[in-house]
């Protein structure tokens, strides 16, 4: 979905264009045996808790991360919101947050090592 | 607001409150060598977290480290976990984050298939001639030598299914009492099935507040509920 292989996986790697695209191939993959990438949130929900960053880079990733992860959710909303399995109920109680997640993830974080190995 | 909105998460994001992770299920062999690569591909980029650095993060909100971090993790107590995952992490001299379901640990390796088809537990095709698919006690007390143990209920179960005290009792309070014992420390963190967050309003969520476990984690956060 990128050309930019020395960035693959990275947030420096360009916004995916056809992000409906993406998700498909996600879905399409065997994630039951292959490692699931993820960008998440980690913060401070003890009683009183209030994580402020100060981490340049982390502020500066932050900052990509939120502008991507908009893209991907407007690219997602723009075509409903296709559910891999539309028959079975959503048990996260956050399906359309956890797709674009997904995008996200599979294009600026998940290894970029295909045709590299065979096992 | 709540944890599980978009608005949340870009918030989150954009205040610098972000984490890398990968899940991994199964891992048979046949993708030892793509899991090397892969974690090798991570390490380039990242550096394998601890719940120390997480800990020093959501005290101070700076890092400390050379790159940026990375949580690799492994859920369900897998057989190939045990024989794969983790000595391909030993090779490599990355630490990872494992989150065994314990119920399955003590399923004599005859009753498994059948404990699988219940629980949400995966067994390939390629590992069906397997005598066991699970992982025992003492491959998960072999692997927290060098490694994170967190936990994951006991069998494999969903924050709404967790209703009565035997309920939390015996997803919750019992699997954090063995893993403590089995490693003498308590979970780094606690994750239900799908990944619910823990919701104070229930038994189950106000069971993971109050049991002293640091994270809990969820399908999109790690959340600090304990000093």
């Amino acid at each position: 979905m990128n050309d930019h292989l020395s960035d693959a996986g990275t947030l420096a790697a360009p916004a995916a264009v056809d992000v409906p695209a993406v998700l498909a191939a996600c879905h399409g993959r065997l994630l039951e045996r292959e490692g699931i990438a993820m960008f998440v949130a980690l913060d401070d929900a003890r009683p009183g808790g209030d994580l402020r960053v100060g981490d340049v880079t982390a502020l500066s990733d932050g900052a990509r991360a939120a502008e991507l992860l908009d893209g991907y959710y407007a690219g997602l909303e723009a075509v409903g919101f296709p559910a891999q399995y539309p028959d079975e109920p959503d048990e996260t109680g956050a399906r359309e947050l956890i797709d674009a997640l997904v995008v996200l993830s599979d294009q600026h974080l998940r290894a970029h090592v295909d045709g590299e190995v065979t096992s | 607001m709540s944890i599980l909105t978009k608005d949340y998460q870009r918030q989150a994001f954009a205040d610098g409150k972000l984490l890398r992770i990968v899940n991994w299920h199964n891992t048979p062999e046949s993708q030892r060598g793509v899991l090397k690569a892969e974690l090798s591909w991570y390490l380039d980029h990242y550096v394998p977290l601890l719940p120390e650095d997480l800990d020093r993060f959501t005290d101070t909100g700076e890092w400390h480290l050379p790159k940026p971090g990375f949580i690799p993790v492994f859920y369900d107590s897998y057989l190939n976990n045990a024989t794969v995952a983790a000595p391909v992490c030993d090779e490599l001299g990355l630490t990872a984050w494992f989150f065994p379901t314990t119920a399955i640990l003590d399923v004599p390796p005859e009753e498994q298939s059948a404990y699988a088809e219940k629980h949400d537990f995966t067994i390939l095709d390629e590992e069906r001639d397997q005598a066991a698919y699970a992982m025992t006690w003492d491959d998960l007390a072999v692997i927290a030598k060098r490694h994170v143990i967190a936990a994951h209920t006991a069998n494999h179960a969903a924050a709404k299914d967790i209703v009565t005290p035997d309920d939390v009792e015996r997803e919750i309070t019992a699997p954090i009492r063995a893993l403590t014992e089995l490693t003498g420390v308590a979970p780094a963190a606690f994750a239900f099935l799908y990944g619910t967050p823990p919701d104070p309003a229930t038994p189950a969520g106000r069971a993971v507040l109050d049991s002293g476990i640091r994270y809990a984690t969820t399908n999109t956060a790690y959340l600090r509920i304990k000093d």
